[in-house]
Formats: C-alpha cells, structure tokens, sequence
C-alpha cells in the first residue's frame, strides 16, 4: 500500500508541472502589453519600458518560466490588478467559501447519490428505476447556470423561502443565515454529480445483488434490508468511490459557473470577476489553484480505490 | 421503455418479429431523440423565413413584453428585441458549437487514438501522458483559461472545446483499437503482407465507427451544455449575435420582472441537449442491444 501511494505521489509530479506550464503560457499567449495594461493608458513609454525590466519581462520565456515557480514556491501568484492586491491574498481569503460550497455539495450528492441508485437497483424496470433514467437524462442535459437560475426564480423571488444571492445577508451572517444561503447553490452544484453517483450506484448494485452469497443471505431469511447494508452495499461502493471522487474534482471546477449565479464569493466568483475585467494574473492564480486541487483529488482517490480494492495496487 | 416484453405475448418467439418493430417505433429514444435533432436542424436553415423579426431589431417602446403579447409570441428582451427571432436564429449558432468542436475533435483525437493504439511503444506512452496532464485540468476550466488566452469570440471558443475533448476521443480510440490489434482478422491482413496505413485505415477504423459515433453523439449533447456555459460567462460569441446562453445572461437582470426572458432560452438548450443524449443512447442501443440491461 505504501508503495503504491508513493508511486502514485510521485506521478503527481509531471502533472503538476504541466499544470504550471500551461498556466504560465496563458499569461504568455495573451495578446497584450502587461505593464501597459498596469501602468494604464496615460503612462510614458519610459514608464513602461522600466516596468517591464522590473518584472522581468524581456528576459528569455524559459528564464520567465523558472522565476515564475520560484515565485510559486514562496506563495507569491502576482498582483491582481483588479484588486491591487496579492492574488494569493485575494484568493485565499475566499477559497474556504468554495471547500465550503462544493464539500458540502458532493457529501450532499454523495449520500443521496448513494441512497437513491441502491433504492432503484433493489427493483429494477420499476417506477422509481424508470424515474432516475429520466433524472439521469434531464440532470446530464440541464445547464446548471440555468438550474440555478430557475431555483432562484422559484425559491427566492416567487415563493420568496429563501435568500437569492450571496453568503451573508446584510447585517446577519449567523450559522442559520449562511445555511439558507447555501441551500440553493448546494442544491444546484450538487444535482448533476447527484444523478451520475446514483446511476453508478445503481449498476454497481446490480452487479451484486445477483450474486450466490447474496441469495445465500436471503435464503437464510435475514431482511432485505440488512442484505442490502451488510452484503451488497460493501462490494459494490468500491466502484462508487471513484466516480464520487471524480465527481469531486468536476464540483470543484462547476463552481465557477454556480458561484457566479448565486454571487457566492468563492474562487470561482473571483475568477468570473477576473475574465470580465481581464485580469490575468487573477485568472492564472485561479485556474491553478483550482487544478491543483483537483490533481490532489484524484490522487486521493486513486489511493482510498487502491485501499477497497488490493488488485489495482498490482497494476 | 421499449423492452422485448413491451411487445405483448404474441410476438415472444422468433427473434426476427422483434427485430422489425424495434426499427420502426419500438427504439422511443432513438426516434424521439432523431426528431428533436432533425427538427433543430430544420428550424436553423428556415430561421430567416420562419422568425417574424431581424432578430437584431430593437425595440425600445416593446421592452421585456410577457409571453403571447401581441405581435410577440415568446415575448421580448432587456432591449425590446423579439425572443422567438433570437432564438430561432440562436439554434444556428447553437447546432453550430455543438456539432463542429466535435467533429474536428474526433477527427484529431480520433487520428491520435488511432496513432498511440496501433503504433503503441514510445508513441503511446508519450501521447498518454500529455493526455494525462490535459484530464488533469477539469474540463470547463481549462476551456476557460484557452477562451482567455485566445481572447473571447466564437473561433477561439470552439478551438478550447477541440482542445478539452480531443484527448477523450483519443482514449475512447486507442481502448477500441488496442482491442481490435487482437482480432484475427486484422493479423490475417498483416500476415498477407498489407501495409500498415492499409490496416489501419481499412481493416481497423471502419470497426471503430460504431462506438465513436455513439460517443461522438454524447459528446455534441454535452457540447451543447459547455459552449452555453461558456457563452454566459463571456467568451462566445459576442453581443448582439442571437445566442442562447447569452440571451440567458441577458435575461438575468429581469429575473423578477420578466422571467421568460431566461427561461426560454435555457428551455431551448435542455431541450436540444435531451435530444442528442437521446439520440446516442438509442444509436448504442441499436448498435449494442447489450448494453440496455445494466445501464439505466
């Protein structure tokens, strides 16, 4: 198991370094004067020309690449130039609104995801099996931009339950005030990997449940429902927690789109913020965390698969 | 939906009496999901015949009208133009996203599959890890920081989506032709000395077609899904073209006031998303009737 979590570590290294390289072209390939665009339009080309020797933009694209990493090292992503900050300090004070967000929302689609594929599978081609085909279909073809439009248009503005927009409202920002705020976003983010978990849980399900130790359990008398928790439930999860894991990492980057619906001030908000006023070095800083968080995911899963499932760690 | 048992218990036994009704109406899916795309398809080369306005055309004494005003079916936008114009017009531009980032991602990606799977050693190895690292940004993202780079526009939003689907295409290919390196026929062809080019493109890739284009029809369905999200955040096509997932960026300022004005075009991109779901779904059931059993 060691081995194999070290082995799996180590390929995250060229990985990462992909990770950084393409996020240091984007800020390459950007047509554009960088120091113009910071000094703004009223500068001096003298000016100009200063700043870019102090970022060290004439030097070679290689000898930018290395200072670019080291910079990376110390924690040092550039300045925002929307914000006149840090983007590491724009980003970090809002990449816990995001774990916040998409965590809750894949234990959400986890759990539920889980239930509602065993639920169908323990009778297959009945009315509730038919049901989560079309839930998968409508999930799988829904924009969830839209979906949380729509919830927001119902819940907030038509039934008026619940807060449309943001973390916090104004004044309040109690534990009960942030819960109401998240309820349509989780909701929203949390749908579409929803109905992909339930659907393969349920082809997991179905997998075992026609198996001899199965009948066996049953034949014995013991309840369908013990069957199904204490026989058939714990081989067919393995199979389940990689497309949770997967799953994880896609909330992660489909946050982009539900922050921005909701205005949660999450990275993904920041980022959305980021491509309407070009700002580059924001975006790069964005995307890369964003990547690199979902590397580690996987890296993650690969490891808790490898632990369930002894054969992988042979591969 | 459409199981051998729905048939009723006369046509139970032979399986050619199954096979005819299946063709013709027993594969729902397969023919709802044709009909939606056809139908699409239609509506986008009539468009300038069948809208009843310039889908440009403003309109400031019409703004944000409900739906079924008069003159106005589906009602109009935050800037007074007619919504069933637009998205008339919009299902060109939607077809459009959806279709060609597909077709230029199986061909390239298809290619390179192709290449890692039938040449294999180092080739593989290499096209495999500069896939791995592409897998490793999650899609949406990645065709965001290319949207970026490239500047926002329609050309350089479909070469992101090319760019984040080709290397799916090229696993989905090379998985198929490792598979097919070992059917008899194909050592047949090299052992009666044809060339290399001659086997792979005679012999392997008319066997790859059928699980490509079942795939390739899932990927236009979420196509549609990922060139809309990208249009609402800012990097399709720009303002004023007619496009829906920016008539529903639009319409967000009017949620309160004028619901439809989102609504609508959202309906529109669910609806054609169901249809090239629907349409992959029923070509794989058709191509694989297997396949129908364990999925859902």
């Amino acid at each position: 198991m060691l081995t194999f979590t070290v082995r799996r570590a180590l390929q995250m290294i060229p990985v990462a370094f992909g990770v950084t390289l393409a996020t240091f072209l984007l800020g390459q390939i950007i047509p554009g004067d960088q120091a113009a665009a910071l000094l703004g339009p009223s500068s001096s080309e003298q000016e100009r020309q200063a700043l870019r020797e102090e970022m060290g933009l004439n030097e070679p694209v290689l000898t930018q690449y290395v200072t670019y990493l080291g910079n990376l090292f110390t924690g040092d992503l550039g300045r925002s130039l929307s914000f006149g900050r840090p983007v590491m300090s724009v980003l970090a004070e809002r990449i816990a609104n995001t774990v916040l967000l998409s965590g809750t929302a894949i234990v959400v689609a986890a759990l539920l995801g889980v239930a509602i594929g065993t639920w169908a599978a323990m009778k297959p081609g009945s009315v509730r099996d038919r049901g989560l085909t079309v839930g998968v279909l409508f999930f799988n073809s829904i924009p969830s931009f839209w979906f949380g439009l729509v919830l927001i248009m119902t819940f907030s503005l038509g039934l008026r339950l619940l807060p449309a927009t943001g973390m916090t409202s104004i004044g309040g920002g109690g534990v009960v005030d942030v819960v109401a705020h998240m309820v349509l976003p989780v909701i929203t983010l949390a749908a579409w990997s929803l109905a992909v978990i339930a659907r393969m849980t349920r082809s997991a399900v179905l997998e075992v449940i026609g198996n001899d130790y199965v009948r066996t359990a049953r034949s014995r008398g013991v309840g369908e429902m013990r069957v199904v928790v204490r026989h058939v439930l714990p081989n067919a999860l393995p199979s389940v927690v990689t497309v949770i894991g997967l799953q994880a990492g896609f909330l992660l980057s489909g946050a982009v789109l539900t922050e921005t619906v909701f205005s949660w001030p999450g990275i993904g908000l920041a980022l959305y913020q980021a491509i309407s006023t070009r700002d580059i070095p924001l975006i790069q800083g964005g995307i890369l965390l964003i990547a690199i968080g979902f590397v580690l995911i996987n890296f993650l899963v690969d490891t808790l698969q490898a632990y369930f499932n002894p054969k992988i760690k042979l591969a | 939906m459409d199981s051998p048992t729905a048939l009723g218990p006369q046509s139970v036994s032979p399986a050619r009496r199954l096979r005819l009704p299946r063709l013709t109406n027993g594969n729902a899916t397969l023919n709802i999901g044709a009909a939606i795309v056809l139908g699409s398809v239609l509506l986008a080369l009539l468009a300038p015949w069948l809208a009843p306005y310039d889908p440009l055309r403003t309109d400031t004494s019409a703004l944000g009208l409900g739906i079924f005003s008069p003159g106005h079916i589906l009602g109009t936008d935050e800037v007074g133009r007619d919504i069933l114009s637009r998205l008339l017009h919009g299902t060109r531009l939607a077809l459009l996203v959806a279709v060609v980032p597909t077709l230029f991602a199986l061909l390239v990606g298809g290619c390179l599959g192709l290449l890692a799977g039938y040449v294999g050693g180092w080739v593989d190895s290499v096209l495999m890890r500069v896939f791995d690292v592409m897998f490793s940004f999650p899609g949406i993202l990645f065709a965001l920081g290319i949207g970026v780079a490239l500047g926002p526009g329609l050309t350089s939003m479909i070469i992101a989506m090319v760019v984040v689907t080709v290397p799916e295409f090229g696993r989905i290919v090379r998985g198929a032709v490792l598979g097919l390196k070992q059917e008899q026929y194909v050592e047949a062809a090299r052992a009666l000395g044809f060339s290399h080019s001659r086997v792979a493109f005679r012999h392997v890739t008319p066997n790859l077609l059928g699980s490509t284009i079942v795939f390739a029809t899932l990927q236009t369905g979420r196509n549609v899904i990922l060139s809309s999200s990208l249009a609402f955040l800012g990097l399709g096509a720009q303002p004023p073209t007619p496009d829906w997932g920016q008539m529903l960026s639009g319409g967000r300022s009017l949620l309160l006031t004028a619901p439809h004005v989102a609504t609508i075009p959202g309906l529109a991109i669910v609806v054609l998303a169901v249809g090239f779901n629907l349409l992959g779904d029923g070509v794989r059931d058709r191509l694989d009737p297997r396949a129908r059993r364990t999925r859902p």
